[in-house]
């Protein structure tokens, strides 16, 4: 059994972005300058890089963390331990100001569009903001780049004016992706960007941001807990349980070869939209996930991964 | 009615009068449920399923809907068939809860913060049947037990902010099905839940359904719900039920358009085995 940890993630010359050995832990239950009860794990060891063009999908359960990393990315939130590298810089502690020229080429798109929008600005300055932060373009060439970027995204010239309540759900999240594209990014990351969408909107989404992908050379972390969806959009997946990554591979390995024992039960237990493929009566009974909940001085061992494929690694411990 | 018909009904239509004038958030809608049976009423946002769900006790003139026209019969446990639209308030009061039963996506709205799950589940109880409180004590927890919840003497007395997601959509259902009713409403009861716990929830009410001989009305807008769950399935877009077949035919044979483009647009997982890229939906020509 060959035995890798985070730095057998070979580096094969465009590595975007690079996560090694993350932690987030959250205390809970602090009195005031008093101790905490406990802490949540919310990340422990996570390692993983993302290409240029590709897109790594991170899934998993609620709670399992994968929301948490994509925050610590964004400097959202302050990790306990590891280190985020961005384009071969370190981008993890940085300060604000010194973070503005990463975010540039680092967006992101997060599942309630309206709760991300301001209410108060029209659709046209919502997609001119971020152009007007990075001083990029004025005047007329800054509106002829809004215009572009609404066409580019499905949306028409009549909702340049409107606020986001006059726009459907599926407009806003345009509207999201329009302001996440502005500055040409090299990584987007969407978290649940298509969950709250009806289906037929959803695929609109998820094709435009395929095409996005395609034309702009976009690399995506792709948050979702959607399985279905996951196989759709991404090139690698990585999966997430109580804040570990305990299985990393190519979209086919873990989807057709899932290693790993939590990976098999996710994928079991999604509904198959066929009704000769029903399943008999085998879930019944009550299994809920555990809690990330621990003692304050609890030190877990750090991840071990196999590499049971090139590429395919598998967690062989933590899963407690 | 049919002696196997729990549910049947014809032309429903409902009004919602707004600021800007009349709303039709239901059109002319017909559909049945046989005892035993799962009937799933899908459709995306705003076509009407939840408005058509709370129609058919007339909880939906307390939402501001107005029932304009159609006709809607219930048959209870006891046999006797109870004509909705023209049965008294005291009358609907009784059906509702015990004839029908409720599960809503959110059980936090739905249960009571301040009291205890013991508490809820006999008040249910008390609701409908007249019972000593030991006797109604002992059915909660024969309740919980049904529903599969572990260690259940201990979650009598816990509340619900001290359950779980999936523990709290448990104890919903117990409170649900503790009258044995004869048709169970349930609306998107696992969308806001992981898909290990849905899986089993899903087979939770599925077990139930059987072992109470219950018809189901399952309000989803996952078609891969559908696929586990239904008998038969109706399509309701812009408040109208467009097609309403077997679970089959709607899969195989879908007649409409609509139908075909709900379908093609279902990520379905294992559809892309083989394939090393991302891959674009095929976009239906159907209007959205």
């Amino acid at each position: 059994m060959s035995s890798a940890s985070g730095k057998a993630l070979k580096d094969d010359g465009k590595v975007l972005l690079e996560v090694r050995n993350l932690s987030v832990r959250y205390d809970v239950g602090k009195a005031m300058l008093g101790k905490p009860r406990g802490r949540i794990h919310a990340v422990e060891d996570a390692s993983f890089r993302i290409n240029a063009g590709e897109t790594l999908a991170l899934v998993g359960e609620s709670g399992c963390g994968k929301s948490t990393i994509g925050k610590s990315l964004l400097g959202l939130t302050r990790p306990l331990r590891g280190e985020v590298l961005f384009e071969g810089k370190r981008i993890s502690g940085l300060r604000r100001t010194s973070m503005k020229p990463v975010r540039r080429n680092l967006q992101m798109i997060f599942q309630d569009a309206f709760a991300s929008l301001n209410p108060r600005m029209r659709v046209g300055d919502a997609i001119g903001e971020p152009l007007v932060i990075h001083r990029i373009e004025r005047g007329g060439s800054r509106s002829m780049r809004v215009q572009a970027l609404m066409d580019r995204v499905g949306l028409e010239s009549a909702h340049l004016r409107r606020y986001p309540h006059q726009l459907s759900g599926g407009q806003r999240q345009r509207v999201c992706i329009a302001r996440a594209i502005a500055l040409n990014p090299r990584l987007v990351i969407a978290d649940e960007a298509v969950s709250a969408l009806d289906v037929t909107i959803k695929s609109k989404i998820i094709n435009l941001l395929l095409d996005l992908q395609r034309e702009m050379g976009l690399a995506y972390l792709f948050i979702s807990h959607d399985m279905a969806v996951v196989e759709r959009i991404s090139h690698r997946v990585a999966v997430m349980y109580l804040g570990r990554i305990v299985e990393i591979g190519s979209r086919q390995q873990v989807f057709e070869r899932p290693a790993h024992e939590y990976t098999r039960k996710l994928l079991d237990a999604v509904p198959v939209p066929d009704p000769k493929a029903r399943r008999p009566l085998t879930h019944l009974e009550m299994q809920e996930l555990p809690s990330p909940l621990r003692p304050p001085g609890y030190e877990p061992e750090p991840a071990r991964y196999e590499e049971v494929a090139p590429g395919h690694l598998v967690a062989v411990n933590g899963a407690d | 009615m049919k002696e196997s018909r729990v549910l049947e009904v014809q032309m429903l239509s409902v009004n919602f009068n707004g600021r800007e004038g009349t709303v039709r958030a239901v059109s002319d809608a017909a559909f049945y449920i046989d005892a035993g049976e799962t009937l799933a009423l899908v459709g995306e946002s705003g076509s009407g399923k939840s408005v058509t769900a709370l129609s058919l006790t007339r909880l939906i003139e307390y939402e501001g809907g107005r029932i304009v026209s159609g006709r809607i019969t219930l048959r209870s446990r006891s046999g006797n068939t109870i004509d909705v639209m023209s049965s008294p308030l005291q009358v609907l009061r009784s059906v509702r809860g015990r004839d029908v039963a409720y599960i809503f996506q959110d059980p936090m709205t739905s249960l009571n913060p301040v009291y205890t799950i013991g508490q809820q589940i006999g008040e249910a109880i008390g609701l409908h049947q007249r019972k000593p409180p030991g006797e109604t004590r002992k059915l909660a927890l024969e309740m919980l037990e049904r529903v599969r919840i572990p260690d259940a003497e201990a979650q009598l007395s816990r509340y619900p902010h001290q359950l779980s997601g999936g523990m709290r959509q448990r104890a919903m259902i117990a409170m649900a099905l503790c009258s044995r009713p004869a048709l169970l409403v349930a609306d998107e009861p696992t969308t806001a839940l992981d898909v290990t716990i849905q899986a089993q929830i899903l087979d939770l009410i599925r077990l139930l359904q059987k072992e109470m001989n219950m018809a189901v009305l399952f309000i989803t807008h996952d078609m891969g719900v559908v696929a586990q769950v239904a008998d038969r399935v109706a399509v309701m877009r812009r408040g109208r039920v467009v097609e309403c077949e077997s679970v089959e035919t709607i899969f195989e044979r879908p007649a409409e358009a609509y139908t075909r483009s709900l379908l093609d647009s279902i990520p379905r997982l294992g559809s892309m085995s083989g394939k090393p890229g991302p891959k674009k939906f095929p976009q239906s020509r159907a209007p959205a």
